[in-house]
């Protein structure tokens, strides 16, 4: 073999070892868990690093042990699983809360669940949010499953075999960290946050956690609106997908800090609500109320509390145990829909 | 799509390389060149799909413009190719200035006049401003009756060719278009390959390694200047080499490539900042691009036998003109201008033969070349005004003494990185020279493995995950 065949073939093999370490390294890390993350086994990290992906492989392992589920962006996040059970008879939750959610992927991954899995209920919680976009995220913290999307599988694995070992490196650093925190906010075994901290920081002392929250301090610019009519039309598909298949489709809007929904468009807002209660009906904790005006039932501008999640499980499901205020929660119909608008306006005018 | 990305390395580049042997193996060579033109245009496209059909219109008046002026031999000649010229660099000029300079312009007029017009949503054309340099050169020779014989095939070729399609370098029409008239062009050399493997490796290397950590290093001081004085200048250095990392490693990818297709692109760097002056830092950085600006505008202003005054005038003039193609801001200006004053002053003391000591002299340079990039970077002149003050605060400069272990322990990563940066411009072989009188040793083979295989497995995109901090 001459000098040249020889230097193409030393060059070749050299790289296809740093490929194949780069590929192993990726697949024994598995920073998304997408190769089941049989070293590390540490589902919570994988979840954190991506929610639609980390979630849709703890669930095709543990499927079995849910029955309905919680589909919504990172406000659904008050809605913890182990309450709703209460009110849900025999029923067992869990949470698909991602981060920056739209219908976009609320169609994708209700679909997905009712056709691989035993789905009683499903728990759509809308943040009114998604009315700012429709749509794949960018990033890959946002990618959705090709599982989900019936997009290439080979294409998908090949991704996350090739990725930057950057990845890799984060997750072994986060590992042996003794704090493990930051990379353990979400929990595998019910999908929601971990709030425990946050919760007691906002039970001990309200009036300082309010003043140290910047959100709460700043004005919200306003929130567009070019997602309307596509989040409305895939909610009508949710709908008749669970219709299709037996299962019990629940909608709710979520509470919203005042300062969050003076953000929104007036017209535009009025607008969804119209097209949405056409499609279903739903429970509205959105919009100006004794809720929303304090400060002290948010983390922040986007988030309400456990507490208040609570509160709106009350609410729905005529718990006397627990007091909620008058004006907290409405359910919309297509025939009172004005009314509701209507008021939840009055003082615009 | 950029060379050093998956899709490049592992989709487009070995079907189109594997295709192009084919063809030229079954004597195809025609249609080989025009499969490689195809593929330079699905590869535009990648990038700027929305442009394609200016881009493809464009290229194809230009050919028409320069095949009209070739063929005027009759009475009015002069006169009509006056003209031709004219439309085809109006067409060139009109297309870059709206695409690139419309909202400045915008911005200024309405500063000036308090007007309120709103900008425009234009996105800039990936690679304009280099290939609308080589058409104005291509129209300018025709002219000049320096392209007759030139078919539209190997004219498509040199346009569009994917390997300095979007980056450069600058390809002048008299050192491609020979070459693919080349009958041997269509051969398959082994030792090209070898070559172009090699440079392209170096290339990658040097963008993926140095120029990208370093740049993700820098970029954040200069976006919002504030972190204290040690930050600020190791900022400033850092881009001053990644600058350098990223577009010579861009050049060497470039000619790397077209080695694989049996073309030498031009150099484009050779150790700029081992420059002991201003004018030889401008004859080794970004060579293509100076080459232009000196055959087209310097030497359209400056004759031989001009007096000093209009020397000077030329080579400000030139910088200005650099500094606009360079972008679109007033400080892209103030960047080209002060580099014209550089020039000049070390033009003067060259005529004047006044001569620094050697390491006096790199050293006056090199901090000129890093207060040029800190201009250059720092993207507007609102943002320069905070960097220069953070940058010479003389109480950060007391604080910075004492803050400096805590500073290193913080930055030993990037100052590492820099340091191997730093010593590799001012003391290691440039591409150019590593690859003169190669030879095809085994060594080199696991060099430019190792290279591209590090680059490799660092080349897929980095998200940062955003934590609620619950």
């Amino acid at each position: 073999m001459g000098i040249n065949k020889r230097w193409i073939l030393t060059f070749v093999s050299v790289l296809i070892i740093f490929l194949m370490l780069l590929s192993s390294i990726n697949y024994i890390v598995d920073p998304f868990g997408v190769f089941g993350d049989k070293f590390f086994k540490w589902d919570t990290y994988n979840i954190v690093n991506n929610q639609r992906i980390g979630k849709i492989d703890y669930l095709d392992k543990y499927h079995n042990k849910f029955d309905s589920y919680i589909i919504g962006g990172s406000k659904s996040g008050a809605m913890i699983p182990g309450k709703l059970e209460k009110y849900f008879e025999g029923s067992k939750f869990y949470s698909m809360l991602m981060y920056g959610g739209d219908f976009y992927d609320y169609e994708l991954i209700a679909k997905y669940l009712i056709d691989n899995y035993e789905v009683k209920n499903l728990v759509l919680h809308m943040s009114v949010f998604e009315i700012k976009r429709y749509g794949r995220g960018e990033g890959i913290q946002n990618q959705p499953h090709a599982k989900v999307t019936g997009e290439s599988l080979p294409k998908f694995y090949f991704k996350f075999f090739t990725l930057n070992l950057d990845y890799s490196r984060e997750k072994v650093e986060a590992w042996l960290k003794e704090d493990k925190t930051l990379c353990s906010v979400i929990r595998s075994e019910d999908g929601v946050f971990e709030k425990t901290k946050i919760d007691k920081r906002l039970r001990e002392n309200p009036e300082e956690f309010v003043v140290q929250e910047p959100s709460f301090h700043k004005k919200h610019y306003n929130i567009g609106n070019i997602g309307l009519y596509k989040n409305v039309e895939a909610l009508k598909e949710i709908k008749e997908y669970c219709e299709n298949h037996n299962v019990n489709f629940f909608a709710i809007a979520a509470p919203t800090h005042y300062l969050e929904m003076d953000a929104f468009h007036r017209e535009k807002f009025t607008e969804y609500w119209r097209e949405i209660s056409q499609i279903t009906d739903f429970w509205d904790f959105s919009g100006y109320n004794s809720i929303s005006m304090d400060s002290r039932n948010f983390y922040d501008v986007s988030h309400y509390s456990n507490h208040v999640g609570e509160l709106m499980m009350a609410r729905m499901f005529d718990d006397n145990s627990i007091d909620v205020p008058e004006d907290f929660g409405i359910y919309v119909t297509k025939d009172n829909v004005e009314e509701v608008l209507g008021e939840k306006f009055k003082n615009d005018k | 799509m950029i060379f050093s990305s998956y899709k490049f390395l592992f989709g487009f580049l070995p079907i189109v390389y594997v295709i192009f042997l084919v063809l030229n193996k079954s004597k195809m060579e025609v249609i080989a060149k025009y499969w490689l033109v195809m593929a330079s245009f699905y590869f535009y496209a990648q990038g700027s799909l929305s442009f394609f059909p200016y881009f493809a219109g464009s290229v194809g008046f230009n050919f028409l413009i320069g095949y009209l002026i070739g063929k005027q031999n009759g009475e009015n000649s002069g006169t009509i190719k006056k003209i031709l010229l004219t439309m085809g660099l109006a067409e060139n000029i009109i297309l870059l200035g709206y695409f690139k300079y419309t909202n400045f312009l915008i911005t200024n007029y309405n500063f000036l006049t308090k007007a309120q017009i709103p900008l425009k949503t234009i996105m800039l054309p990936i690679g304009i401003s280099f290939f609308t340099f080589q058409l104005i050169a291509y129209l300018i020779d025709s002219y000049r009756g320096l392209t007759k014989d030139y078919s539209f095939l190997n004219y498509l070729l040199f346009i569009t060719f994917f390997p300095q399609l979007i980056v450069g370098p600058i390809v002048h029409h008299s050192d491609v278009v020979p070459q693919f008239e080349d009958k041997e062009q269509s051969i398959f050399n082994i030792e090209n390959l070898i070559l172009g493997i090699c440079m392209f490796s170096l290339g990658c290397s040097k963008k993926i390694l140095l120029a990208d950590p370093l740049t993700a290093f820098a970029q954040p001081y200069f976006k919002d200047p504030s972190g204290g004085f040690w930050l600020g200048w190791l900022s400033a250095l850092a881009y001053t080499i990644s600058y350098y990392f990223d577009l010579s490693g861009y050049g060497d990818m470039a000619i790397g490539l077209g080695l694989l297709f049996n073309i030498k692109l031009p150099q484009n760097f050779n150790s700029p900042y081992k420059a002991r002056d201003f004018q030889e830092y401008w004859r080794r950085w970004h060579i293509t691009l100076s080459n232009f600006l000196s055959k087209y505008i310097f030497r359209s202003i400056f004759k031989k036998g001009d007096g000093s005054r209009k020397y000077y005038f030329a080579i400000m003039v030139t910088f200005l003109v650099s500094g606009i193609w360079h972008g679109a801001g007033w400080s892209f200006i103030i960047w080209g201008l002060v580099n014209g004053v550089f020039v000049c002053i070390s033009s003067y003391m060259n005529r004047k033969n006044v001569r620094l000591p050697d390491a006096l002299a790199w050293f006056l340079t090199f901090v000129g070349v890093v207060g040029t990039r800190i201009i250059f970077v720092s993207g507007s002149i609102s943002n320069l005004m905070k960097v220069s003050k953070e940058l010479l605060k003389p109480a950060e400069i007391t604080f910075a003494i004492n803050g400096l272990w805590s500073f290193f322990m913080d930055n030993y990563y990037n100052m590492l990185l820099l340091i191997i940066g730093m010593g590799i411009v001012f003391f290691a072989k440039n591409s150019n020279e590593l690859m003169k009188d190669f030879k095809p040793k085994l060594k080199y083979a696991f060099a430019a493995g190792v290279l591209l295989g590090l680059s490799i497995i660092q080349m897929g995109e980095v998200t940062k995950f955003l934590y609620f901090q619950f």
